[in-house]
């Protein structure tokens, strides 16, 4: 009998069980694919204050220090995390509007973000289009590469004794905990539901009704280029994300959506979505226009009806757990997992948790 | 336009496709990357160039005659990017008719209630020690050079490998005054003899192998049956060649100037993976190909495959197959059924794949060749990863080929796995029970890199659709 | 024995050797001399001769050649130096992406580009 069985080794449910085996839990981790093959080893990889909603930032400041330092604390697992300077770019008045209000929402969360002119935005990134009116500057962004995630996570999970199950589907949870899996039952004394996008089905196995959200983000990337960019960028609207990693390749995101469900996963990038996504690129950083592009591909990202996490306790279902629906939860990950951990290990956690009583609709009979 | 059908690959298989459904009177668009249709083997020379007919130009002449009568509106010179369409539309909602993004002098989007996929095969080469180094290329590299731009791919080859292409090749190179300095095939006199039987169905085939080997005893060409290419040396291009029996032995050095190696062709799959068609394994055929009914017809309505890129049946039996496709693709449609015709391309493919399909299996990738690259040999040319790398992966829990491009970073380079792909696959494999359990990788678009600039146009910033800002 | 289907051509002996200068850019000094312009099979009608250059090296080849043919018959199959080693031309056919180089600033696949007077090709 496991102490606590996680379900989904995305970015939550790696950083929960590792820090519930390093609580001296005994952990199962499951996952019916391979490790951090969905939105945590396919996203943009931005580590940045300026698109994470206000309320997040004290976990995204602490998370973003564990990313940087991850050899430290997940047994030399890296992203290749860098911290960089971030700008969030307006090119018309209305946008210039939405970034002082941002901002300023966000630095009252202990963000440090300041407002610069269009000159000062180019003197900190000079690959920045003239057409650039004025930009939101914090120096303490950065980005990591996701992919490399699960080869991150894994060898520390192991190495702390967590017993981690790829390819082994749940498909129920029966009183006790007994979880039905593929490979045949497995029992443990609490459960953690920590399956992103799926966690709608996953809650539903214990009775409980929360809608989830799917959101089908697009990414493309370049091929390696000589450099043409050093900070981490964004739009005011947020419907940009272009950073350019040391290898040279540059990776242009900014939530456009393509084709998919959770059913089918992601099936396909649209072409005009795509090519939106480009033209804002190059519309900010003109050079990108040099490139080829070699790859588009689509993540699902969870979301829940009020924007915020699901993380806690599970309403009547006691030692049952829930973490994930972030939205922009791989730059908090780290922390989050932490965080979880300690309240299920019964210690004050060093952040709030987000009760999903909130969320929820009516019980399903 | 809406087109009834569409058909991506100008090969033998595209061709006969789209000639026979413009035939009936179908709308029908045929697109392909060269300047010219023919595919690989019935590669039309370069625009401007003439050099004197053989019978494969002369074969391709005629399709393409034929494809140019037709009807069908071709689109030479254009680079599918993107697919689209088809059973990539939102839950719940029916199929819709395929949309496909190509490039030529400017960006194209062509529409078709049907699609066949003729994509044709790429060269499959397992690295070896040296094989980076310049004037190392492929058996169809060569064959290129030789057929469409009239030149040597060196004035003292050796080549190396498997299938009739080494003879091919190796003719091809004394009639046009070199002589090879040696062929290393990887086949034992005794494959050869035992693929005689198959052989026999096609007399002028037969004839012409006969006739090859006779001019490579006449040029005393060195002929190294059941043998393999150890390692290419040099500093700044190969200079020359280790070649080594497979039963182990002696190591001869030859001087070379060029290595034209090939280790079978591998069906080309990416509109299929594109399309999330099921495919299976077959290595007498090259690999993973669509899952498809004798008809070509694949797991996704109105998608079908066709010659050599639905599985390898050798280059005489691809025009049946794609008239099959398109009497099928016709029917489908309700454009009319014929099954008289539907008879006779069919025991036309079967008459030709027999010996098509004994080419085939000895093209199949070897055993030992993979097991046979040492560690420090870079497998991934476009991201600098080693067959060390490759199995540390494995080792680490990368257990099919997408977690291995994670680990590594195989696959993402612009190669898109059309280089390393089958020997990483391969390494893969062999710590975790097979190819099928090794996977294939997830379709992706760009089928190949595209130019930002040319997909970009010129456009204003207000003209940016954008989609809903995310939530503070 | 039933009659050859292959090209009949002038055999070595009949070869005028056409020289192209110095050795190109990272390629074997003796290779280049050796195959200097011989690769193209005699016997052909082809396209005029323009110039063109490669890392400022001048090669002269008929217009309208493919660029990777164009360049290995001017002795210059070296053509930079990948994460995976040598970038020289393998398949010829697009899929490879190893005869990259960079024209007009930009990267493409010398396989299928084609020459032209003037053209200035840069290592990628």
């Amino acid at each position: 009998m496991f102490d606590v069985a996680v379900i989904g080794a995305g970015v939550m449910g790696c950083s929960t069980a590792l820090h519930l085996a390093r609580a001296g839990m005994k952990v199962a981790l499951l996952d019916r694919g391979a490790i951090c093959r969905e939105a945590s080893g396919v996203n943009a990889g931005t580590l940045t204050m300026q698109m994470t909603r206000a309320a997040l930032i004290p976990y995204a400041l602490r998370a973003h220090a564990m990313w940087i330092d991850m050899g430290a604390w997940c047994a030399g697992g890296s992203v290749a995390a860098l911290a960089c300077p971030g700008l969030s770019v307006a090119f018309t008045d209305a946008e210039a509007a939405l970034l002082e209000t941002r901002a300023t929402a966000r630095r009252a969360a202990g963000a440090p973000i300041e407002l610069v002119d269009g000159a000062r935005a180019r003197q900190i990134e000079p690959g920045l289009s003239a057409a650039a009116l004025m930009a939101g500057h914090c120096p303490i962004d950065g980005f990591a590469a996701a992919y490399l995630t699960g080869r991150a996570f894994r060898g520390a999970l192991v190495e702390a004794g967590v017993d981690l199950r790829e390819n082994c589907a749940v498909t129920g949870i029966d009183p006790g905990f007994r979880l039905r899996t593929a490979a045949g039952p497995l029992a443990a004394k609490r459960v953690v539901l920590a399956g992103g996008v799926w966690l709608e089905e996953m809650a539903a196995w214990l009775g409980v009704r929360l809608p989830i959200k799917v959101l089908v983000n697009q990414l493309v990337v370049t091929e390696k280029m000589p450099p043409v960019m050093g900070t981490v960028l964004g739009i005011a609207s947020g419907l940009l994300s272009l950073k350019q990693y040391p290898n040279g390749s540059v990776l242009i995101g900014g939530g456009w959506q393509g084709l998919g469900d959770r059913m089918r996963g992601g099936l396909a990038v649209l072409p005009e979505a795509m090519l939106g996504n480009m033209r804002l690129a190059a519309h900010t950083i003109p050079a990108l226009r040099d490139a080829r592009i070699l790859r588009a591909w689509t993540g699902l990202e969870a979301e829940t009806a009020d924007a915020l996490p699901a993380m806690g306790p599970i309403p009547g279902v006691p030692d049952a757990w829930i973490i994930g629906s972030v939205h922009s939860g791989y730059t908090s990950g780290p922390v989050m997992g932490r965080v979880l951990a300690q309240a299920i290990a019964g210690e004050t956690p060093v952040l709030p948790l987000f009760p999903i009583d909130r969320l929820l609709e009516a019980k399903a009979a | 336009m809406m087109h009834d059908i569409l058909v991506l690959g100008g090969g033998p298989a595209g061709m006969a496709a789209a000639t026979l459904a413009a035939g009936r009177g179908a709308r029908v668009a045929l697109v392909d990357e060269q300047p010219a249709p023919g595919g690989q083997v019935y590669r039309a020379p370069a625009p401007g160039l003439d050099p004197p007919a053989d019978a494969d130009r002369r074969e391709g002449d005629r399709l393409r005659a034929a494809l140019a009568e037709s009807g069908a509106t071709v689109f030479p010179g254009h680079l599918v990017w993107d697919l689209g369409g088809g059973p990539l539309v939102a839950a719940g909602v029916p199929d819709a008719p395929f949309r496909i993004q190509a490039l030529g002098d400017a960006p194209r989007t062509l529409t078709g209630r049907a699609l066949i996929l003729a994509g044709g095969t790429s060269e499959r080469i397992i690295p070896f020690p040296g094989w980076t180094l310049p004037g190392v290329m492929g058996l169809a590299a060569a064959t290129i050079l030789l057929k469409a731009e009239a030149m040597l791919p060196g004035r003292a080859p050796l080549l190396a490998g498997a299938g009739p292409l080494l003879y091919a090749v190796a003719a091809k190179l004394i009639g046009a005054g070199v002589r090879p300095v040696a062929v290393v095939d990887l086949a034992g006199h005794g494959e050869w003899l035992a693929a005689l039987p198959a052989l026999a169905a096609r007399p002028d085939l037969l004839a012409r192998g006969a006739a090859w080997r006779a001019m490579l005893m006449m040029a005393r060409v060195p002929v190294l049956a059941a043998h393999r290419l150890v390692a290419a040396e040099g500093t700044h291009g190969v200079t020359h060649a280790l070649v080594q029996p497979l039963a182990g032995g002696a190591v001869r050095r030859f001087a070379v100037d060029c290595i034209c190696v090939g280790h079978g062709l591998v069906p080309a799959t990416e509109g299929s993976r594109a399309y999330r068609a099921r495919h299976a394994f077959d290595a007498a055929r090259g690999g993973w190909v669509a899952a498809a009914d004798p008809s070509g017809r694949t797991s996704v309505a109105k998608l079908y495959v066709a010659g050599d890129g639905a599985g390898v049946r050798g280059a005489a039996a691809a025009p049946a197959s794609g008239r099959i496709a398109a009497l099928a693709a016709l029917a489908d449609l309700g454009l009319g059924e014929d099954a008289a015709a539907l008879a006779t391309a069919t025991a036309d493919q079967a008459r030709a794949a027999r010996t098509g399909a004994a080419m085939a299996r000895m093209m199949a990738l070897r055993p030992g060749l993979v097991a046979a690259i040492p560690p420090e040999t870079i497998i991934c040319r476009c991201e600098g990863v080693t067959r060390a790398a490759i199995d540390a992966a494995v080792e680490a829990g990368a257990r099919e080929v997408n977690q291995l491009k994670h680990f590594t970073r195989c696959f993402m380079g612009p190669c898109q796995g059309r280089l390393c792909g089958e020997a990483a696959a391969e390494l893969v494999a062999s710590q975790v029970g097979g190819r099928e359990a090794a996977g294939l990788p997830t379709g992706r678009v760009p089928l190949r890199p595209v130019p930002m600039a040319a997909l970009l146009g010129d456009f204003a910033y207000a003209d940016i659709p954008v989609p809903p800002p995310a939530p503070l | 024995m039933l009659p050859l289907d292959a090209t009949p051509v002038s055999g070595p002996q009949g070869q005028r050797v056409k020289r192209t200068g110095r050795a190109g850019f990272g390629a074997g000094a003796r290779y280049a001399q050796a195959v200097a312009d011989t690769l193209r099979i005699p016997g052909i009608q082809r396209a005029p001769l323009v110039g063109f250059s490669f890392a400022g090296q001048a090669v002269r080849a008929p217009l309208g050649e493919n660029l990777a043919a164009a360049l290995m018959a001017g002795g210059i199959r070296h053509l930079g130096e990948g994460p995976g080693g040598a970038r020289a031309a393998v398949c010829l056919a697009g899929a490879c992406q190893q005869c990259l180089v960079r024209i007009e600033g930009r990267i493409v696949q010398a396989c299928r580009e084609r020459v032209r007077d003037g053209l200035a090709v840069a290592p990628a």
